[in-house]
């Protein structure tokens, strides 16, 4: 039987959907986690264990420059539109590979040939034991494109690992946003769990967030963290997640004994009053995922 | 100058410390002080800045595709793109507007000549006026796949339309350090990283740092919600960097509840507006 599925997502950075979903994680273990947030994959600061092997991910290529026999002519720094060739003060071509896209325009307008294109590594990804339970992630290089390839290969990655350790059951921590990383880290899911939080720009996200899911027709729940710091919009989050029939299985409190705990590598369930929260978040959704076998 | 306000984190304050910081000091002194939101994907400045918008441009971008007969189906078009975003059809090439990244090559190689370009809109620029700070700010449009191209092009307008007046520019980036951040940055004189004393904030500004050394930007450093953790580690991290801890900004709950009912805090908090006077006077010192 194929795995269940759980995609943690937010729309807006910062709301505690990283915290939050290793809460889940350490509670429902042992599970398969995958971090998605390649960007930013910070799951790994909690599910700590030893990584195994990193292997490169590959994708497109970059320009490459043989200065020993170029003339100087400019050619390649006119075509190029991503201000990625530049002549320098040498009177040689110098390549910037963080601008470069590997579009090869001015590899056919050189002259003497004197350009040429190596692979690029898009990012690096691994897996480790943890005491939770097997954890996928990967790291996206500096200034590479985030289209997407890396968030596949994590997910493909934590289906294999869950087939292979007979575990039923896995965790995707989500980027931020509505872009296509989002919706590759979500399709196919069996359940999205949103972590908002009452602010009028968690709001606007939630509703766009809501709106990917219902596109995709994956049922969503929804969490709002520090629920307590500004009741008024909490309860204008809670009728948007409502109205957008998404059910607010848990509202956890404000606790600055949350990111002190974080700071020591501890989870948010060491948190008196917020673990109950969490708890009970973890228990709602283990009845919805039993109620959809 | 160009400041770009950048965090490999998100959620840390970046888009409260920009907004903040373009309004005490645009109140402050007698420069020009511009607020530029770069996070068009998800752009929030305009929720604090309130600005009043005067004009709305459309940015665009040139866009291939095949314009009159002639095409021979050589097919050079289709072995030239570096992405498999040229097809050849029954009825001609066909551009896959997902794939296409803006380059030109195609055009460039057809031997016919039967490709041409015309602009290809990505997004919207605003532009007006909050107070006494200038507004800008990129927002996508629904469905398009990338937010790079947009922003590149959409500071290339500002740079033009400011060239000689001397403002001081704050570009609010989106968040990490893929391209999109990177695009932003890039073109800045300084950058200042937002982050917060968590692992995550630790881990994610090792990325920030690194982002900016690759593009080779000078930076400086805003530990927001200090108490709410431990920085000590953070600050040694940055001493043995060499890189300014511009300020450590505490938690505080009347500034937060600001924030979340769209409240710029430097006006509605005393308490936070000397904190981001005493920030904006290092910032000029730093300057």
């Amino acid at each position: 039987m194929a795995p269940r599925q759980v995609a943690v997502i937010s729309g807006k950075g910062g709301t505690g959907k990283t915290s939050i979903c290793a809460s889940l994680v350490r509670l429902a273990r042992p599970v398969v986690s995958a971090d998605c947030d390649v960007d930013a994959a910070n799951l790994a600061l909690l599910l700590t264990g030893p990584d195994g092997i990193h292997e490169p991910y590959y994708h497109g290529s970059r320009v490459s420059v043989d200065l020993r026999r170029c003339i100087g002519c400019g050619g390649c720094e006119a075509i190029c539109r991503f201000d990625a060739i530049r002549l320098g003060h040498t009177g040689l071509v110098f390549s910037d590979p963080f601008a470069c896209t590997g579009c090869g325009s001015c590899v056919r307008t050189c002259p003497e040939d004197v350009l040429g294109m190596h692979p690029n590594i898009v990012g690096i990804w691994t897996s480790r034991p943890s005491d939770d339970g097997p954890l996928v992630h990967a790291i996206l290089g500096v200034a590479q494109e985030n289209s997407g390839a890396l968030v596949n290969k994590v997910r493909q990655r934590a289906l294999m690992v869950a087939a292979d350790e007979a575990l039923d059951l896995i965790f995707i921590d989500g980027p931020p946003g509505i872009g296509r990383p989002v919706q590759l880290a979500v399709q196919g899911a069996d359940l999205v769990l949103v972590v908002t939080e009452p602010s009028t720009s968690g709001d606007h996200d939630l509703a766009r967030v809501l709106d990917l899911c219902g596109e995709q027709e994956i049922p969503a729940l929804v969490v709002i963290n520090k629920a307590d710091l500004e009741p008024n919009i909490c309860r204008q989050v809670q009728a948007r997640a409502e109205g957008a029939g998404a059910e607010v299985i848990g509202k956890v409190p404000f606790d600055p004994g949350v990111p002190r705990a974080l700071a020591r590598g501890k989870l948010p369930l060491s948190v008196p009053g917020v673990a109950e929260e969490i708890k009970a978040v973890w228990a709602a959704l283990e009845t919805r995922l039993s109620r959809a076998v | 100058m160009r400041i770009a306000v950048a965090s490999g984190k998100g959620g840390t304050g970046k888009t409260m410390m920009a907004t903040n910081l373009a309004h005490v000091l645009s109140s402050q002194s007698h420069r020009r002080v511009a607020y530029i939101d770069a996070d068009v994907e998800e752009p929030n400045g305009h929720l604090f800045l309130k600005p009043d918008i005067a004009e709305e441009l459309r940015v665009g971008l040139p866009y291939p595709g095949q314009r009159g007969s002639g095409c021979t189906r050589c097919g050079t078009c289709v072995e030239v793109c570096a992405f498999g975003a040229v097809t050849l059809e029954e009825d001609g090439i066909r551009v896959d507007p997902d794939a296409c990244r803006f380059c030109g090559v195609c055009t460039l190689a057809c031997p016919e000549r039967v490709i041409t370009e015309a602009p290809r809109e990505l997004g919207t620029l605003s532009r007006g006026r909050s107070g006494a700070v200038e507004f800008w700010s990129g927002k996508l449009d629904v469905g398009e796949p990338r937010a790079a191209p947009l922003i590149s092009e959409m500071l290339k307008v500002v740079k033009r339309a400011n060239r000689g007046r001397g403002v001081l520019e704050f570009i609010d980036v989106s968040p990490g350090t893929s391209c999109s951040a990177l695009v932003a940055t890039r073109v800045a004189d300084r950058v200042i990283l937002v982050t917060e004393p968590t692992p995550f904030g630790y881990h994610d500004l090792g990325l920030a740092v690194e982002m900016c050394h690759a593009a080779g930007q000078p930076m400086s450093v805003i530990i927001n919600r200090s108490d709410l953790g431990d920085s000590k580690e953070m600050r040694a991290y940055l001493k043995d960097r060499e890189i300014q801890l511009l300020a450590e900004v505490p938690f505080i709950t009347e500034a937060a509840q600001a924030y979340a009912r769209q409240q710029l805090a430097s006006e509605a908090v005393p308490s936070f507006r000397k904190r981001m006077l005493k920030l904006a006077k290092r910032l000029g010192k730093a300057l």
